[in-house]
Parts: structure tokens; sequence; C-alpha cells
């Protein structure tokens, strides 16, 4: 599912899936608000209405005939998220953005599936957003936080990149892309997919990795990014938490010896990336890895 | 949490498609003692716990009939891999010329269901996982035949146990979407010397674990009274010295990396949901009634870096809650993000001590666990 143009569709034309609900609302103002093109939302049975200024639709291909819409944000509740990714991919959008957190395991591979075969791009589910700096917010993340610079910030955890986020503003550095994958293990961009677009971006210079126990993420951009120039310092939460036992989100789950936290480390470290204990830290050294170039 | 041996025996046993051995439920000795002559000259008795690995914890036994009684009777009310055994499985032996390893898993690098098959099952598979064919199956197509002849092919399966072979996997895959799992293996999948496979061990892994029936959302650990109110609590040293009142799980957890590598003994990891306003009281008991319980607290610490979600109601909700029924340890707090200056000014009003940064959370949660001299009134 490797992309190098992830970016460049993330600035297209925004529609909002599951727009009427009362907390979508509230997003899609926030949104419009930080200056990203939302010209469309959809709920079945609600097309007609305008909801924050933004006409509704029943359907996604409605929505896409009228307003040209190719990106997607998915703001809806569990039972419909895998059903909204389909549409979606049926559209013919070139992104989702999903936030929903909890979508059934054995409902969301075959929705990730049919993107792929659409080629689609999905980011999440359970994801807090995609936010370019200054152009465009899909999903939740916190704009008052983001500032425009050369990191790309990439996340499985929402809450930990806001952190990171912070401290980088701190020191003085922005985000060229702010991207949280979510906390699902199973998902659609993982950092190794999302990869090539930030090599591809003349705006990002370093990459602020903020991962966690469990899985194999970690360990697979590492060997993509070793022999690219690409500067790169990791925060991995975890660190402490007992095995065996999840720690919140489905992915940050170490059983069977797997996705323990000193391999994690030590894969990152022979990779040539960084490994900070603290948010501050992390933007310490990527002020002095930046200093460097 | 895995489904117990019998109840994933059960499911497959109503799909068809693969023998499982006959068996009956013990939940005493003298059960087990009744069931057992009608199973066959031999029994095995298995322990019904939720974990792999009994074999070797001494929770299956091979024993003629007539002994199943004193079997069953050593085996309930003692613990096997950390669980006490209620119940046993009292099942006839299946005669085999082979042990096979068959199961279906979530692979998150091919976003799919995979099928894994080994001629080299039974308890020391995972010495072997060279023998271990697999094959991933597209969501959208489902298990098809020629993905069984593949794996069986890989796995040197000769062509004659192919069309059992068929059968069963199809049963496996089955259970797996019709349980939505995250895994079921059978292992071992015994090869009789007629050719026939049988399931002698069915472990069935569901992927969204129910919620835990509590009656009225008392009792049960923490963990399971958070679980029930949708939000997660981890208790991580009932002991330790700071409480952790958090929200994020990736937050939270770099909060009790951070509190461990500093010395302060984090008591339990916390991740509040805060974007759910509804309900936010009831969870917050949860958490507090845990801590207060705690022995050796010495401090709360409060961290919510909270995105979009208005602080000031959830600040609101806590300063009540400490004015009314106050801790006898100090409670340090740490707010950022929208409302942040107004819900900082409401927890300093009752006595809570604000801290602007992550850094200074965790270096006066430190201070204060390490502190000889603990507030009068802590146990």
């Amino acid at each position: 599912m490797g992309t190098d143009d992830l970016l460049s569709r993330a600035s297209g034309r925004v529609l909002v899936q599951g727009i009427t609900g009362t907390v979508a609302r509230r997003h899609t103002q926030r949104m419009i608000e930080y200056g990203t093109n939302i010209v469309a939302g959809v709920t079945p049975g609600r097309g007609g209405q305008k909801i924050e200024g933004v006409p509704v639709f029943d359907t996604v291909a409605q929505a896409v005939a009228v307003t040209g819409a190719d990106v997607s944000v998915a703001l809806l509740p569990p039972p419909a998220a895998a059903d909204g990714l389909h549409e979606a991919a049926e559209a013919g959008l070139r992104l989702c953005v999903c936030t929903t957190e909890g979508v059934p395991v054995h409902a969301l591979l075959p929705a990730l599936e049919r993107a792929r075969l659409a080629d689609m791009l999905v980011v999440g589910p359970n994801s807090p957003g995609m936010l370019l700096p200054g152009r465009v917010s899909l999903g939740f993340l916190p704009g008052s936080v983001a500032a425009s610079g050369s990191v790309a910030l990439v996340s499985r955890s929402g809450t930990l990149s806001y952190e990171v986020a912070h401290s980088l503003a701190q020191a003085g550095l922005g985000e060229s892309v702010w991207i949280g994958v979510g906390g699902d293990r199973i998902k659609g961009l993982t950092f190794r997919d999302i990869l090539p677009s930030l090599l591809a971006d003349p705006a990002t210079s370093a990459l602020a990795l903020v991962g966690e126990i469990g899985g194999q993420d970690e360990e697979d951009l590492a060997g993509d990014l070793a022999g690219t120039s690409l500067a790169c310092v990791a925060l991995i939460a975890g660190r402490t938490a007992p095995a065996d036992v999840p720690m919140g989100h489905a992915g940050a789950f170490v059983g069977r010896g797997a996705g323990g936290y000193p391999t994690k480390v030590r894969v990152l470290q022979e990779a040539g990336i960084g490994v900070a204990r603290s948010p501050d830290q992390l933007a310490r050294l990527l002020r002095e890895a930046l200093g460097r170039v | 949490m895995q489904l117990l041996e019998h109840e994933g025996k059960q499911l497959l046993r109503e799909l068809g498609g693969v023998r499982v051995p006959r068996g009956h439920l013990a939940g005493t000795a003298a059960e087990a003692a009744r069931m057992a002559p009608s199973l066959g000259a031999q029994v095995v008795v298995k322990a019904q716990v939720p974990t792999g690995g009994r074999g070797k914890g001494g929770g299956v036994r091979v024993v003629p009939s007539a002994r199943a009684g004193d079997c069953a009777a050593a085996m309930l009310q003692s613990t096997v891999c950390g669980f006490t055994v209620h119940q046993v499985l009292v099942e006839e032996m299946v005669a085999a010329d082979q042990e096979m390893f068959l199961a279906v898993a979530l692979s998150p690098l091919t976003r799919s269901a995979v099928l894994l098959l080994s001629c080299d099952g039974g308890v020391d598979i995972e010495a072997a996982p060279d023998s271990v064919a697999s094959i991933a199956v597209p969501p959208l197509t489902g298990l098809r035949d020629f993905h069984v002849r593949q794996v069986a092919q890989g796995a040197g399966v000769p062509s004659a146990d192919v069309p059992a072979l068929l059968l069963a996997a199809h049963a496996v895959y089955r259970l797996f979407t019709s349980a939505q799992a995250e895994l079921v293996e059978v292992n071992p999948l015994l090869r009789t010397p007629t050719g026939e496979l049988v399931a002698a061990d069915v472990r069935v892994i569901p992927s969204t674990p129910a919620a835990p029936a509590l009656p009225d959302g008392e009792g049960g650990t923490v963990s399971e009274r958070a679980h029930a109110l949708d939000f997660d609590v981890v208790e991580i040293d009932s002991a330790g010295h700071v409480g952790l009142l958090s929200t994020g799980a990736g937050a939270s957890m770099l909060v009790v990396d951070l509190l461990a590598e500093a010395g302060a003994r984090p008591v339990n990891f916390c991740d509040f949901r805060s974007g759910r306003a509804a309900g936010a009281s009831q969870r917050l008991a949860v958490v507090l009634d845990y801590l207060h319980e705690r022995p050796a607290l010495r401090c709360l610490a409060v961290n919510f870096f909270a995105g979009v979600t208005d602080l000031v109601p959830f600040a609101h909700l806590l300063a009540r809650t400490l004015d009314a029924h106050p801790l006898v340890v100090p409670v340090v707090v740490r707010l950022a993000g929208r409302g942040a200056e107004e819900a900082r000014r409401e927890l300093d009003a009752v006595g809570a001590t604000v801290v602007l940064t992550l850094a200074d959370l965790i270096s006066e949660s430190a201070r204060l666990a390490r502190a000889e001299d603990v507030r009068d009134g802590h146990r």
C-alpha cells in the first residue's frame, strides 16, 4: 500500500461522511475554520439539508457527482464505518480518513481490500486525522498545537502526538505534515506506507516517529528508512507496560514475544534512528539533527 | 479472552466438516467418574482454562477410565497456567499416526486472514516454525480450495489426505468468520490410521471480547469495572505511590513510563477517554474509588492534554468531586488544550497543585512519591 502522493491527495475537495452527527458537526466546523475545503457532507436520508453551510447528500456517489469531492473524512459510528469505506471506494474517492474507534476487524478487512483495489488510500481507522499546517485538517487533530515547519509528525497515538507537536513548537520546530495512523493493529496506511510520500515531499526534512509497543510498524519503517537521508527521531510509549495486557489500543499489545520495547529500540537504533525518552527530548534531538544539515 | 476448549469444540461440531472427539464436561470428580467408562478404556482429562500451554502445565492427562474420577479430583480447584480449574473435559482417546497443526489467524501485514498448516503439530509446534506453510486469504475472496491445496503442498501433506483436509480447513475458516475470531487454532489436528482428521484441541480467541456482564457495575477488578463503562484502567502496582488519572492511551502509557523512570512507582495506567462527555462522573468514581483503596498511595497525578475537547466541564467535575470527597494525598494536575486556563483555575481553587508541563507533572509526582513523611490519615 506504499504511496508517494498522499499529501497531494489530501489537498483535494473534501466531503464528510456522517456530517449530521452531533460530534461530527463540531469537527466539521473546526475543519472549515482551519481552512479545509469541505464541499459536501453525506448522511443517508438527510440530503438537501445544510450543515455549517455545507450541502448534505444522501449518498457519496451523489455528492461526488455534484461537487467533485475526492477526499472523505469518515466520522461514522462503528456499525457504519466499514460500509462507509466501501461506499467511498466505490464512488472513486482517492483518500479516506477514518476516525472511528471500534470498527469490527472482520468488517474492516474486506473494506480495506476494496479500498486498495479502488486505489483509495485509507488513514485509520481509529485515527485522530491528518493535517497539513495552515492548509488542511482532515479529522480532529488540534490545529492550535500545529505549527508550520519541516518535521513530518507520524504517530500511532493521537494524544501522544499532541504532546510531541507541543514540544516541537516549544523548540521552534513545526510540522510539514501531521498524520495519525491510528491505534488499531490492522489498519490502512502504516508508517512504511507513508514514507515514500515524505521522501518525495520537498517541505519535509525530518521525521518524528511516535510509536508504541505491540506489532511491527516501527521495525518495518526502520528497514525502509535505513539508507535514506531523512533524519528521524522516535518516541516509543509503553516501555514499562506489563506484557500480555493491552494498554488501551488494540495495537499496543505485547504477546508471545512480539513487538516488545527493547527489540523496537534496537532495530530503530540500528537503522540510525534516534530514540527519545520524552517529547521534549525528541524535539531537542530533532533540532540537533536539523542543525547539522 | 480465549474461549474454553469445550466451547470452541461445540462450535466446530455444529459446523461439521471435521470430527470432534466425544467428550463430557465435569464439574466434580463424581461426574467425571460416571462419564468416563462410556468413552473407552482410556480417556483424556483436560482442564478447561482460557489459555494455551495446558499440556505443559499439567492440565492434560491420559488415564484409564477407571481413574478418571481421581484424576479430575486432583485437577479441579487446582491452578493450571495461572487459572483455577472449575471444569474438566473428559474425552475419548483417539488413536493417531500423525499430529498436524491447522489454524486461521489475522495478519496485519497482509490485512487479511492467513491459513496456517503444519504436519509437525502438537505441543512443540513453536519449536518447528519452518514446518508451517501459510497463505493469505483475500478478504473479498474468502477461503477457496486452491488456497488449501497450496498450503497442503507447502506442508508436505500427501495428496490422498487432501480431501479430508479441504473439509477441515473450510470448517475451521467458517468458525473463524462466524466467531469473528482473531485466531482459531486446531492443535493437534490428528490423523487417524484410516486417514480421518480429528480436532483434538480447539482454541478460539474472539477479536472483540464481550464486555464483562457486571450486574450493577460493581464488583470485579478495576479493569473490568472500567471496561464496563467503556474506558481503560490497568493496575500496574497495587502498592505503588502515584495514582494516575489521564486521557489518551499513548500519552498515558508514556506518563507511566516517565513516572517509573523517575522512581515514582505508578499504581495504574488510565485512559479516561475524555472525548466522551457522557458518563464522566461514573468513570471518575471508578478511578478515585480504586485509588482510595491503594495502601501506599502518595499522590494523584492528573494529565489531560485533550486536543479539541473542552477541559472546563471535566475540570468542574473533578474539582467538585475532590471538594466533596478530598483525597488524603496531594493532587498534581497538568492540563493543556481548549479551556485549559479556566480549568486550571478551578482545580487550583480546590487545593490541587497545578503545573503547566508534563515534565513538571513527573518531577512533582516523583518528589511526592519519594517523600518520607506521608500525610496523616493515610493507611
